[in-house]
């Protein structure tokens, strides 16, 4: 099997993911990107390991737990963004600076 | 066995003295005097018995890793005539110290320390090893500061007790050097092994030169010469029997004895012994000269005690191999015998005024008449006249000298004969103006201390009470107590018939006498004596003959005080301001400034904490490109 | 036999844990007797291992190996022998001494709970540096007393000013922990390219299987770390505000048992092990060991207050136990382990009475305590004077044996040698200065100040087994001196009897 494909299809999601958290303001958006690297790794972890037949297979191992802890992680930030909105009535990240540090406070 | 005991005998009183309870005072001068008695009765034994003993075990070996130092006694002639004449004036000293001490608070601490100082110079006296002696050594500058301090109230007392123990201590720098020499070059510290001839064969003359050198200088500090003379003088502060034992009897002709046990090793090294003939000349004539304008007793008898110790190092100095070491100890016996004797006597003329001054003590022949007659004794013994000890034992430095030729058997000679002419000089001085009762002098009465005049209970120095009966003053004193008189009587007589030693066989070494030299220097003393009286005839003092500019000079001993002070006192002093500046603003500033870079760092990394989670994640895309690129690139 | 040396370190270290186990109320109450009773069972235990005669052989009289890590081939390794015997004695005769003082006078600060299962902790963990044989319980046994002494001087330390207080515990914390870092990448150095963490084997190997350069490498590193603990200059800084700062029982363990942590690690772990590289640094660890003693003492001349006093000389004696372990020879090294236990002794009898005297002047400073301490409390002030009379060297107590064969050892050959030993004596003039400076100041003269309450029960009771021991160790100094040559000559590499 050529692995030009599975390698780009990765690419793609990794690059797409990257711009939706570096150039979207709506919180649930840049989840959105963060979870799209996430996936793009183990895209790339279950190719290599049919590739390169890994006996203990360990690439679908790491894909399993690279999802349980996606999940895990969606969990808590959308709880953070469902918080986020309840106080300040949207999801704009221009405007979530509350946990700057603080100038007057030495 | 009997070595043993010497030591540990007065060392146990000292333990035993400091347990008594506080203010049982018979309990501390019985175990006080019973402890030296014992000594003196053990020092007796050893040197009946005679013969040389080594290698008494008194603290067992010392495996210094490359080697064994073994800390033990050895028992001969030398340690043990030197022995009996510590037992005996020690003895002396603690008895006339229940009178003369009767109001001090702390008696029990004095009687111990006393005692303590007395082990501590038996030690000295019989150490086979350099480290045991070394041990003895300290102890006695320790007791020697805590008994020059005793009356610690006054400001004078402790300086002079820092003071004397300081300059000791500078001295014994070389002192302890010297002995690491010895040790490292011939890998023992024991006297009787370093002594044989094939060991001394073994050390090369440098190291031999150094070695001897660098004791010397220890001898210096603790035998008050100069430069290291200052303390002395000031160390008077302390009581007076103390001055009689430690710093004239004992501990300050220590050095001497030190030197004339290790007179085989210091004969290899010429050049150290020039050196110590040149300070021991230096400080003879100078410390002669400082002790003719004192106006203070005390002060007068310790530049004389500078002035007569030299004497006996110059006789190591000088003395030929072969004659051994009998000038210097024979002038060591003599000169404890008057000078305790001089300084008890004075204690006892001072204890009835309560001052020192000679200006206080005038008339002293009415108010106790048998205590002048053996000061007298005292002053002419140390003025060396004919047949008194003072006389034979100079005339055995004076013959050493004579014997020994060369530039330094001159130089001692020469400077030896015009000291005796010194010595005469200020004697006879002190005499007159202590002794001879003055016209017009007040009315006197004795007053027991027990029925008299209310006394104060403290002791200290007073000007005397003066009873106000009527027009003509009459001056009220104590009779001097029984408990001082015997001693000085007993002092009195090797004062005056130490001479006679000169028969017996209790000295090691032989003694080279000249009819020529004694003749001379008999002369010149008895010179000195009729001149100055004939000039206090015109005059109040004999002194005031001199010019004020010279008279100053001498009375402050030419400067050479101040010339420390500002020498080596003040720059040390510098010194340590700098470094505790330095300490703090030099090498602690490293540590502050580890505490400020890391404050600096956090409050720049602060900045960046902005808040927008988008510039975070920028962040961390830039930091996983970075990673990436360098782990591609580091393949 | 060897189970004494488990005993050792589970006694002091199972009582801490017993007592923060019991209830609170409970715990307060029981833990001054707990804390002795312990620490009296250590010492117990500490002198039952004098039956083993560790002055009889250079190797260990006492083993006990067990496996600990063995994924990292680390192992419980505890062994005792004639350089940790007089140390471990030492940190049992001080243990108990802290103890007690807590159990009659507990400083202000907080829980004495707390307090004595830190001073038990402390002492466990020093017991435990002291006969480690694996580098790696070494340097954790290293760690272990570290973060209770920061909190002794945090919360039990100076009441009067706890900003000073709190500067100084973490001063002391970070500085040592920095040193600790270094020193532990020495070990690990050391560990990987010998091959092996054990200290008995290292020794024996004697710097086999490493090369030159990792040796100087190693030993770089290694007193690097160790000098920040011993004090060595110019790693002192934390060292005064510390003692200053701690209260009496923190200074006396300080001094007596940290210190030694440093000293025993140099000749424990970098002399025997890394012997060759230890060659190339000994020059530069004597001339810093000379520098302190001279800056130390030169310090204490202008010093004021009484605690940091006897802190700055504790720097200046530590410098003749550097100098006298960079010579390099048996006698420097037997005066180095005879100066380190001295200076122990002498040192915790100048803390015990120098934090008596601030308990009752509410200071330190010379100034604030007065004149006339000889006529007003006559045991301090004669306690204070046998500490200052011990501490200036004086020949007959047990300062004097480690200074003279420490500059015994340093005078070899050459000029640079010898100029070391020359100014190490100087140091003793001036110790003779700064320490009469203070007797004349306090103990002579006289004051108005009002009569102190002389030396309690409890003082007299830890000072005079140490005084006993400064007058005992000066008279006899073979009974330490018999006990440590044999395992120096064997820490050197030498026969016995070689030289």
């Amino acid at each position: 099997m050529h692995l030009a494909l599975p390698v780009l299809l990765a690419s793609l999601l990794a690059g797409t993911g990257v711009y939706g958290v570096l150039a979207r303001r709506n919180a649930v958006l840049v989840l959105v990107g963060v979870e799209l690297v996430l996936n793009a790794a183990a895209l790339l972890l279950v190719t290599f390991d049919a590739a390169y037949g890994d006996a203990l297979h360990s690439g679908q191992v790491l894909t399993v737990f690279v999802v349980t802890v996606a999940a895990a992680e969606v969990g808590v930030a959308l709880a953070v963004v469902l918080l986020l909105f309840r106080r300040r009535g949207d999801v704009d990240l221009r405007g979530a600076t509350a946990l700057a540090e603080r100038r007057d406070v030495p | 066995m009997t070595a043993r005991l010497v030591v540990v005998l007065p060392a146990l009183a000292a333990l035993v003295g400091l347990l008594v309870p506080r203010g049982a005072r018979r309990a501390a001068a019985a175990v006080a005097v019973v402890g030296t008695a014992g000594a003196l009765v053990a020092a007796l034994a050893e040197l009946a018995a005679g013969g040389v003993t080594t290698g008494i075990t008194l603290l067992g070996p010392v495996p210094t890793g490359a080697g064994v130092v073994n800390l033990d006694l050895r028992a001969d002639r030398l340690s043990a005539v030197v022995a009996v004449m510590v037992g005996v004036v020690a003895l002396c000293v603690q008895v006339y110290s229940t009178a003369y001490q009767h109001h001090d608070p702390r008696y029990r601490a004095y009687a111990a320390t006393v005692s303590l100082f007395t082990a501590a110079m038996l030690l000295v006296v019989q150490a086979d090893d350099l480290l045991l002696l070394l041990v003895g050594w300290e102890v006695m500058g320790l007791c020697s500061y805590l008994l020059v301090g005793h009356d610690s109230q006054r400001e004078a007392a402790r300086r002079a007790a820092v003071k004397a123990f300081l300059t000791t201590r500078v001295g014994d720098v070389g002192f302890v050097l010297g002995i690491v020499v010895l040790l490292a070059g011939a890998g023992t510290t024991s006297i009787t092994v370093l002594l044989q001839a094939q060991t001394l064969a073994g050390l090369s003359p440098a190291t031999r030169t150094a070695a001897v050198l660098l004791l010397v200088a220890g001898v210096v500090g603790k035998s008050a010469q100069f430069p290291l003379h200052t303390w002395l003088p000031d160390a008077m502060e302390g009581p007076t029997p103390v001055s009689a034992l430690i710093h004239a009897a004992t501990m300050v002709a220590a050095g001497g004895y030190v030197l004339a046990r290790l007179l085989p090793l210091v004969a290899t090294a010429p050049g150290a012994r020039a050196t110590l003939a040149v300070v021991a000349s230096v400080s003879m004539l100078g410390a002669a000269l400082a002790a003719l304008a004192q106006d203070d007793l005390k002060r007068v008898l310790a530049w004389s005690t500078i002035s007569q110790v030299a004497y006996l190092l110059a006789a190591i100095a000088v003395t030929p191999a072969d004659l051994g070491s009998a000038p210097s100890v024979l002038h060591l016996l003599s000169h404890a015998g008057f000078k305790a004797l001089l300084f008890l006597a004075a204690g006892a003329l001072a204890h009835q005024v309560h001052t020192t001054s000679l200006a206080g003590l005038a008339g002293s022949w009415r108010r106790a008449p048998l205590v002048t007659v053996v000061f007298t004794v005292g002053l002419a013994s140390l003025a060396g006249l004919p047949p008194l000890s003072g006389f034979w034992s100079k005339e055995a430095v004076l013959g050493a000298a004579e014997e020994a030729g060369g530039w330094t058997g001159q130089l001692v000679l020469v400077v030896g004969l015009v000291t005796g002419l010194v010595t005469a000089v200020y004697a006879t001085r002190t005499w007159l103006l202590v002794v001879p009762a003055g016209a017009g002098s007040a009315e006197l009465a004795l007053v027991s201390a027990d029925g008299g005049a209310e006394r104060a209970a403290d002791g200290d120095l007073r000007p005397p009470e003066v009873g106000v009966g009527g027009p003509a003053a009459v001056e009220v004193v104590e009779p001097v107590p029984i408990a001082m008189l015997v001693p000085l009587v007993l002092l009195a007589v090797p004062a005056s018939f130490g001479g006679l030693l000169l028969l017996g066989p209790v000295v090691p070494g032989a003694v080279h006498l000249s009819a020529v030299t004694g003749g001379v220097a008999a002369g010149l003393s008895l010179i000195g004596v009729v001149a100055t009286a004939l000039v206090a005839r015109s005059r109040p003092d004999p002194v005031l003959a001199l010019a004020p500019r010279l008279r100053g000079a001498m009375a402050a001993g030419f400067g050479v005080d101040a010339a420390t002070r500002a020498a080596v006192v003040r720059p040390v002093r510098a010194l340590a301001r700098l470094v505790a500046a330095g300490d703090r603003d030099v090498v602690d500033a490293y540590v502050r400034g580890a505490a400020a870079s890391a404050r600096g760092a956090g409050w720049a990394l602060r900045r960046t904490q902005t808040g927008g989670t988008t510039g975070y994640l920028t962040w961390v895309a830039v930091g996983a490109v970075v990673v990436a690129v360098a782990g591609v690139g580091l393949r | 036999m060897s189970l004494l040396l488990l005993l050792l370190i589970a006694v002091p270290l199972g009582a801490a844990l017993a007592l923060l186990l019991l209830p609170r109320a409970v715990g307060e109450h029981l833990a001054p007797s707990v804390g002795v009773a312990a620490s009296a069972l250590t010492l117990g235990v500490a002198l039952l291992t004098l039956a083993a005669r560790p002055w009889s052989t250079g190797t260990p009289v006492l083993e006990l190996d067990a496996p600990w890590i063995p994924a990292i081939g680390a192992r419980l390794h505890l062994v005792l022998d004639g350089v940790s015997t007089p140390l471990v004695l030492l940190t049992a005769g001080l243990g108990l001494a802290v103890t007690l003082l807590t159990a009659r006078e507990a400083p202000s600060g907080g829980s004495v709970r707390s307090l004595v299962v830190c001073l038990l902790v402390v002492e466990g963990g020093a017991l435990a540096t002291f006969t480690a044989s694996d580098l790696l319980l070494f340097f954790v046994a290293f760690e272990v007393v570290l973060v209770p002494m920061w909190a002794v001087i945090r919360w039990w330390g100076d009441a009067h000013e706890p900003g000073v207080r709190h500067d100084a515990a973490a001063r002391f914390v970070l500085y040592t922990a920095l040193g600790s870092a270094v020193m532990l990448a020495g070990l690990l150095l050391v560990t990987l390219r010998a091959g092996s963490s054990d200290i008995v084997a290292l020794t024996a190997a004697h710097g086999a299987g490493m090369g030159r350069t990792t040796q100087v490498v190693a030993a770089v590193l290694l007193v690097g770390g160790l000098a920040v603990k011993v004090p060595i200059w110019p790693l002192h800084t934390w060292l005064a505000p510390a003692h200053t700062a701690a209260p009496t029982v923190g200074s006396v363990l300080l001094a007596g048992v940290l210190l030694k942590m440093g000293t025993y690690g140099l000749v424990r772990v970098v002399v025997p092990v890394v012997p060759e590289g230890f060659a190339a640094v000994a020059p530069t660890l004597a001339v810093l060991g000379v520098v302190g003693i001279l800056w130390g003492g030169l310090a204490c001349l202008v010093e004021r207050d009484l605690k940091r006093l006897v802190a700055f000389s504790s720097v200046a004696h530590m410098g003749f136990v550097a100098l006298g372990i960079a010579s390099g020879t048996p006698q420097g090294l037997q005066g180095a382990l005879f100066a380190n236990v001295a200076h122990g002794v002498i040192t915790g009898l100048l803390f015990v009475v120098a934090g008596g005297l601030k308990d009752r002047f509410a200071s330190a400073r010379l100034a604030d305590i007065g004149g006339g301490l000889r006529d007003r409390s006559p045991r301090l002030g004669g306690l204070l004077a046998l500490g200052c009379v011990a501490g200036l060297g004086l020949p007959g107590l047990a300062g004097f044996w480690g200074e003279i064969l420490a500059v015994y050892g340093s005078w070899r050959d050459g000029v640079f040698w010898k100029t070391l030993a020359v100014l190490a004596v100087v140091g003793t003039a001036l110790a003779a200065a700064y320490l009469l400076r203070v007797l004349r100041a306090v103990w002579h003269g006289e004051s108005d100040q009002p009569v102190g309450r002389d030396a309690t029960g409890v003082e007299l009771a830890v000072t005079l087994p140490l005084v006993a021991l400064t007058v005992v160790l000066g008279l006899v100094p073979w009974l330490l001196l018999r006990l440590t040559e044999p395992t120096v000559q064997h820490l050197l590499g030498l026969g016995r009897g070689a030289v």
